[in-house]
């Protein structure tokens, strides 16, 4: 359960989930084994309950959008409308995420999947939010420009934002801290930069969750119907709050508390781990 | 632009069909491909069929376009 409220809450908030899961279980000195059949379904359990709270979340514009893009596929053109506009923005930018998932998300978690290599890409994640806050300021400072609204966002800054994203493979690197990184610097607002990523990651969420269903019925898995249910909940439960938590918050805060605790609790990490204090 | 998305689609049928032949028949060809493992895999012919069908919707808006 404890793992369950983590992932509903790492996951949406920008200091990276799969960071987390490695980093914490020696931290608490949890004898997990990452590669062990129960413990990856219960991992699609809690994904696919985060993705559904952000579904529920989201629903009316997730009504709208699907609308608006079954519309604009039957028309064959675009009309101009915001749904419209935000559900293909939301199918470009997934396209980048989508291939490298599926191409390279094995060898590049094997390669940097352990506790000090984790830790310093959760730094550089604290950084690469710093960066964003102030590159956005100077931008602001220099050209005077004013937040522009979704649909007024290109192909290719959707595109942008997408690879942003794809970021996040690497174990540390924040997806939602990623994409509203780039969001700012394609000038939306951090409310709407925030949403912006949400919906992104939505689908992204829901998909991994659904492909790696067949993993709950492999031999071995030990997950009762009853902890799968339970776990699902209290991620689902914990992801909503979240995320209504953080859109709030967006309206009026930056990136900088994140980034302060992305760097801090990075750098407490290497030291615990580069001498052997934690095992 | 049509002919792109045709091209696209094309290929990205061809690579699902041969995602899902590899684990059956796995080759030089589908290896240099990028299919490494021999095992099932159900996301590589996903991908493929889901870039397939936004190619053909890519194709669907060029055709609807108006000529220039």
């Amino acid at each position: 359960m404890v793992l369950a409220v983590l992932q509903g809450v790492s996951e949406l908030f920008p200091i990276s989930s799969l960071g987390h899961t490695v980093l914490i279980p020696p931290l608490l000195h949890w004898h997990v084994d990452e590669s062990d059949e129960s413990f990856l379904a219960f991992v699609v359990v809690l994904h696919l309950g985060t993705a559904l709270a952000l579904l529920a979340y989201y629903r009316n514009e997730w009504v709208r959008i699907v609308r608006a893009l079954v519309g604009s596929i039957v028309r064959g053109r675009f009309n101009g409308d915001r749904d419209e506009r935000l559900g293909w923005l939301l199918v470009v930018g997934t396209i980048p995420v989508g291939i490298m998932g599926v191409l390279f998300q094995s060898s590049v978690r094997g390669l940097f999947a352990s506790p000090i290599p984790v830790a310093i890409f959760l730094m550089i994640n604290g950084l690469v939010m710093f960066a964003g806050e102030e590159l956005r300021r100077r931008q602001r400072a220099r050209s005077e420009r004013v937040a522009k609204p979704i649909e007024k966002v290109t192909w290719v800054e959707g595109l942008g934002v997408g690879f942003a994203q794809s970021l996040a493979l690497l174990p540390g690197i924040s997806r939602s801290g990623a994409s509203i990184v780039a969001g700012l610097l394609i000038d939306l607002d951090h409310e709407e930069a925030a949403n912006y990523s949400f919906l992104l990651a939505t689908p992204v969420i829901l998909l991994a969750g659904l492909l790696e269903i067949p993993t709950l019925f492999k031999p071995g898995v030990t997950i009762g119907p009853v902890e799968a249910i339970l776990g699902c909940v209290v991620a689902g439960v914990t992801a909503y709050a979240s995320v209504a938590f953080l859109t709030r918050y967006f309206q009026h805060n930056d990136l900088r508390p994140f980034g302060w605790y992305c760097l801090l609790a990075g750098a407490a990490a290497v030291i615990l781990f580069s001498t052997k204090v934690v095992a | 632009m049509k002919s792109l998305a045709i091209a696209l689609a094309v290929i990205f049928i061809l690579c699902g069909i041969l995602s899902i032949l590899h684990p059956l028949a796995a080759n030089e060809m589908t290896r240099a491909l990028g299919f490494s493992s021999d095992k099932a895999h159900a996301k590589h012919p996903f991908l493929y069929f889901v870039l397939a069908v936004l190619s053909l919707i890519w194709l669907r808006f060029q055709s609807a376009a108006p000529a220039r």
